[in-house]
């Protein structure tokens, strides 16, 4: 797998990158994981030294966007703080490689990633790890709505093939196995508009449409209300 | 399109504010106006590399505004065009953007 | 042609000029005509409806679609084609209400507050608006003519045609042969502009025709973004950076305590601030101390004669001196300088009460001749304007600029300032105006997907 990544990155930077057309060549490019390819890029997975990647994240200017402590600045990024190391390195991974492309914004993450080593992303990776989750809003939603939301939460919806997000994404939103990430305290816009990029297809990084799925059976409302029923939530200590 | 009128008015009640200190300032539309070559007339855009304005938290702009012009917030650019700005117009601003749909 | 003959002329063309036809609201609805629909007039007409929509505002421009400007060099590569820069009318007529009107002026009555145009139509106007762009004064180059311009030797610094010719020269220059390029003297459009071309050539030949050469030669010692341009150059083309840089350079990192007082000249290199180039550089820039002044074309030999010799190309260049859109001369509304002498609140000519004059043609103090200061420009005489309209004095005005710049594809830079009235100018209140020298690889890359993130949001918020 190293060795196809290494090939498609090149390819990448061979195309100069590119501004305008990067990210569209890179999705001709970029290959789709399959389980096996992942779960071996995982094992893979460099030892992370946090320290490292305090000074990666001031150095490659994630800071400026995702903050100090992978906290965003503002309502219009992703925090980072507290996700899972194999999350942040895959998303690190996909960003490089273009397989993660979903639009404009996405274009400024390939543009870092892409010189960014396994190791780099590794380090980045052990440093959110070792943050607390971002502490949650609080809760806005309305009683009926936040109990139905709840039950789509730790039920799920058989009906549409819906399964409950908790299997996977925890209890609490606290993140899963491997590159499940965590959910709680995410910041409502960015968890929106990514949830909408996977319905409308432009997110398409996730392993056999694992993610992709769900949301793609999911209405609008139902996606804002688990926005903000996510970022309220408490993930149990670490 | 939108409305202006309320905008205007929250540019008069920050130029209420501004003038509080010593030197009268321009008015938060007027401010507001010379970021929109970026993050799009009003503040509002999407899906670019560069964020929408429209319906921040005043507290978020003034604050993030501040960190850019003390150079505790990185940046390419941002931290030139802060250095612009006084405190009141950047509040001026703030009122503004806050204003506007998103 | 003074002002009387000019109009005699413009009666002549058009037998309507003489009857005008007053606005069927006038008195009622003030009606705002903006000639020109370029960056300043588009992005006028635009915030004028927006900050009253009772306003009647009619657009005059010559051409049905605006081909911009800014941008324009990136077809030379093929990194983008001669379609990506047109820009249509649509959204300002039906979003914003605009009435456009395609067709040339050609003849202006300040008393009567009128102007004339080559079809036919007369215009009564409240307030006029003139944003006209530049003229391109090839005369000024012995040798040198628009006629040459347009089979041979292109300018391109008005895109159209000429555009399309000097991408098709570049793509054809023989292996290892030259493309020469004639920089303007100040002031003129788009300051970083000539240099950002030449890298983007140098980026071209870099790939397909690596032993090619791009020859500036400039009757400036400096540009804007001189030192970051030349860093870029320096690191992506073998460029090795002139002594007088070097010191510069090391006085800037001093100013901003990236290098103590010991450090000089060689902890540039060793910090890789500079790369030590030895073999060949891809660009070389022959400045005005260094006889890079260019006193004649002689299109037939392919030469350039400079002061300091004759230079043969495969492919010429020329960025002729200029000055204000020739209506604005027309209209006389220039001084003897050749642009246009304003009143900094408002715009407001001085030459001529209610008309105003936007962009290039402009005398903005510090402010460059670029599309974002025309775009600022353009906002704050809106605003002025709406005032005025209703009997109100002006506000305080505020503008910025940055022209973003690359020197390569994926090396993004810029100039930005914030511009306020102090003592009656426009100055720069922010300070230090480009990126730094010291800068990241990752600010660096980041700045080149902003400037093309910017050609998209700049142009929706001026025309749509
Ligand atoms: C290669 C290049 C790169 C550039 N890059 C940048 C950049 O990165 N950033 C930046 O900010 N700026 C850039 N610019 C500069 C920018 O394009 C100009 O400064 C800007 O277009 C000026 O706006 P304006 O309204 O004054 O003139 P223009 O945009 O030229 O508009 C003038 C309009 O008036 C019309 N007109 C003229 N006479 C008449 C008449 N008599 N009747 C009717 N219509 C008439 C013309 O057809 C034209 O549409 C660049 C320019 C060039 C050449
Ligand atoms: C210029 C702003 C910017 C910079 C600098 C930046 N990011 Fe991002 N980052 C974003 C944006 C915007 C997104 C969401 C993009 C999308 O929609 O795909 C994002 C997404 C991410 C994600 C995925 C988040 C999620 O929840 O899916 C990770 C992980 C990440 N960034 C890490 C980094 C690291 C590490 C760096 C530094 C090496 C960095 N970012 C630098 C803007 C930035
Ligand atoms: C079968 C397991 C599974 C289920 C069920 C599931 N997810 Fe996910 N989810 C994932 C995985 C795995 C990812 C990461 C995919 C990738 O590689 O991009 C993910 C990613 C996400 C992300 C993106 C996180 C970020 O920071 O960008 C969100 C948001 C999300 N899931 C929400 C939900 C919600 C809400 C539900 C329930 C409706 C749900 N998920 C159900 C496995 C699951
Ligand atoms: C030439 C383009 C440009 C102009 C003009 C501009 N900005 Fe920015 N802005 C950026 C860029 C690029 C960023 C990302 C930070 C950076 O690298 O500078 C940014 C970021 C920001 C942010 C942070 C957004 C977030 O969600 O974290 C704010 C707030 C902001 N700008 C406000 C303004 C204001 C207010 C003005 C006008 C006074 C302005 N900007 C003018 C390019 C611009």
């Amino acid at each position: 797998m190293k060795k196809t990544l290494t090939l498609i990155v090149g390819g990448l930077l061979a195309a100069s990158l590119g501004v305008a057309q990067a990210a569209d060549h890179a999705a001709a490019k970029a290959e789709a994981w399959t389980p096996g390819a992942l779960q071996k890029a995982l094992a893979g997975m460099p030892k992370g030294d946090a320290t490292r990647g305090k000074t990666l994240n001031t150095q490659l200017m994630c800071a400026s966007c995702h903050g100090d402590v992978g906290l965003a600045p503002t309502h219009n990024w992703p925090h980072t703080a507290g996700q899972r190391a194999e999350y942040t390195y895959k998303m690190l991974l996909d960003y490089k490689s273009g397989l993660r492309n979903d639009g404009e914004r996405a274009r400024l993450m390939n543009t870092v990633a892409a010189i960014m080593s396994e190791q780099d992303m590794a380090d980045v990776a052990a440093y959110y790890a070792a943050q607390p989750l971002p502490a949650p809003l609080p809760q806005s939603l309305p009683a009926d709505v936040y109990a139905k939301t709840d039950a789509l939460v730790r039920q799920g919806d058989p009906t549409r093939l819906i399964t409950p997000c908790a299997a996977c994404h925890g209890l609490h939103g606290q993140g899963g196995f491997n590159e499940t990430p965590a959910l709680a305290g995410q910041n409502p816009q960015a968890f929106i508009r990514t949830m909408q990029a996977y319905k409308d297809g432009s997110r398409h990084n996730d392993t056999n449409k694992g993610m992709a799925q769900f949301a793609e059976r999911l209405t609008n409302e139902e996606i804002e209300h688990l926005a903000a029923y996510y970022a309220s939530q408490v993930a149990p200590a670490k | 399109m939108l409305s202006r009128p309320l905008l205007a008015l929250a540019g008069a009640l920050a130029l209420v504010v501004g003038t509080a200190s010593a030197a009268p300032i321009a008015t938060g539309e007027m401010l507001a106006n010379s970021c929109a070559g970026c993050h799009g007339t009003n503040g509002r855009i999407s899906n670019s590399a560069f964020m929408p304005l429209a319906g921040m938290p005043q507290e978020q702009f003034v604050r993030t505004m501040t960190d850019f012009r003390e150079g505790r917030r990185s940046s390419t650019l941002m931290g030139h065009v802060a250095k612009g700005y006084s405190d009141e117009e950047l509040k001026a601003m703030a009122a503004f953007f806050a204003s506007v749909k998103p | 042609m003074n002002r009387r003959e000019f109009l005699k002329f413009a009666g002549a063309t058009s037998l309507a000029a003489a009857f005008p036809v007053r606005s069927a609201f006038a008195g009622a609805q003030p009606h705002v005509v903006v000639v020109g629909g370029g960056v300043g007039g588009a992005t006028f007409a635009k915030y004028l409806k927006m900050a009253d929509k009772n306003i009647k505002v009619t657009l005059i421009e010559k051409n049905p679609v605006y081909i911009r400007p800014y941008g324009s060099s990136e077809v030379l590569t093929g990194h983008i084609q001669m379609k990506d820069l047109d820009v249509t009318y649509d959204a300002l007529k039906s979003r914003y209400g605009v009435e456009m009107l395609i067709d040339t002026v050609v003849g202006f009555d300040p008393d009567k507050k009128t102007v004339s145009t080559a079809g036919g139509k007369s215009l009564a106007y409240d307030r006029l608006i003139v944003s006209p762009g530049i003229e391109l004064k090839y005369e000024a180059i012995e040798g040198y003519s628009e006629a040459i311009a347009n089979t041979k030797v292109p300018s391109g610094w008005i895109p159209g045609a000429q555009t399309q010719l000097l991408a098709d020269q570049i793509k054809s220059i023989p292996k290892g042969g030259t493309f020469l390029l004639v920089a303007p003297p100040n002031p003129y459009r788009c300051p970083p502009g000539p240099y950002e071309r030449s890298a983007l050539v140098a980026e071209w030949f870099k790939k397909h025709n690596p032993t090619a050469k791009v020859l500036i030669l400039d009757p400036k010692d400096a540009f804007v973004t001189d030192t970051t341009m030349q860093q870029g150059w320096n690191r992506l083309y073998g460029y090795k950076m002139p002594k007088s840089f070097e010191e510069k350079f090391v006085e800037e990192l001093r100013k901003f305590k990236v290098f103590s007082a010991q450090e000089g000249v060689d902890a540039l290199y060793a910090k890789g601030i500079l790369k030590r180039n030895s073999g060949p550089s891809m660009i070389s820039w022959v400045t005005g101390k260094e006889g890079g002044r260019v006193l004649k074309l002689d299109a037939a030999n392919m030469t350039v004669e400079a002061e300091n010799g004759v230079h043969k190309a495969d492919v010429i260049n020329i960025v002729p001196p200029m000055v204000a859109g020739t209506i604005a001369q027309k209209m006389g509304l220039t001084d003897k300088s050749g642009w246009c002498p304003i009143k900094r609140e408002s715009f407001e000519s001085t030459v001529h009460k209610d008309v105003h004059v936007l962009g290039d043609s402009s005398i903005a103090d510090a402010m460059p001749k670029s599309g974002f200061s025309a775009n600022t420009q353009a906002k704050v005489a809106a605003l002025a304007v709406a005032a005025s309209l209703k009997g109100q004095q002006p506000g305080i005005p505020s503008w910025e600029n940055t022209c973003y710049a690359l020197a390569g594809s994926d090396y993004g830079f810029f100039v930005a300032d914030v511009f306020a009235l102090k003592e009656g100018k426009i100055t720069n209140v922010s300070g230090h105006r480009y990126l730094p020298l010291n800068a990241s690889e990752a600010q660096i890359r980041l700045g080149a997907v902003y400037q093309q993130a910017w050609m998209k949001s700049f142009t929706d918020d001026c025309f749509a």
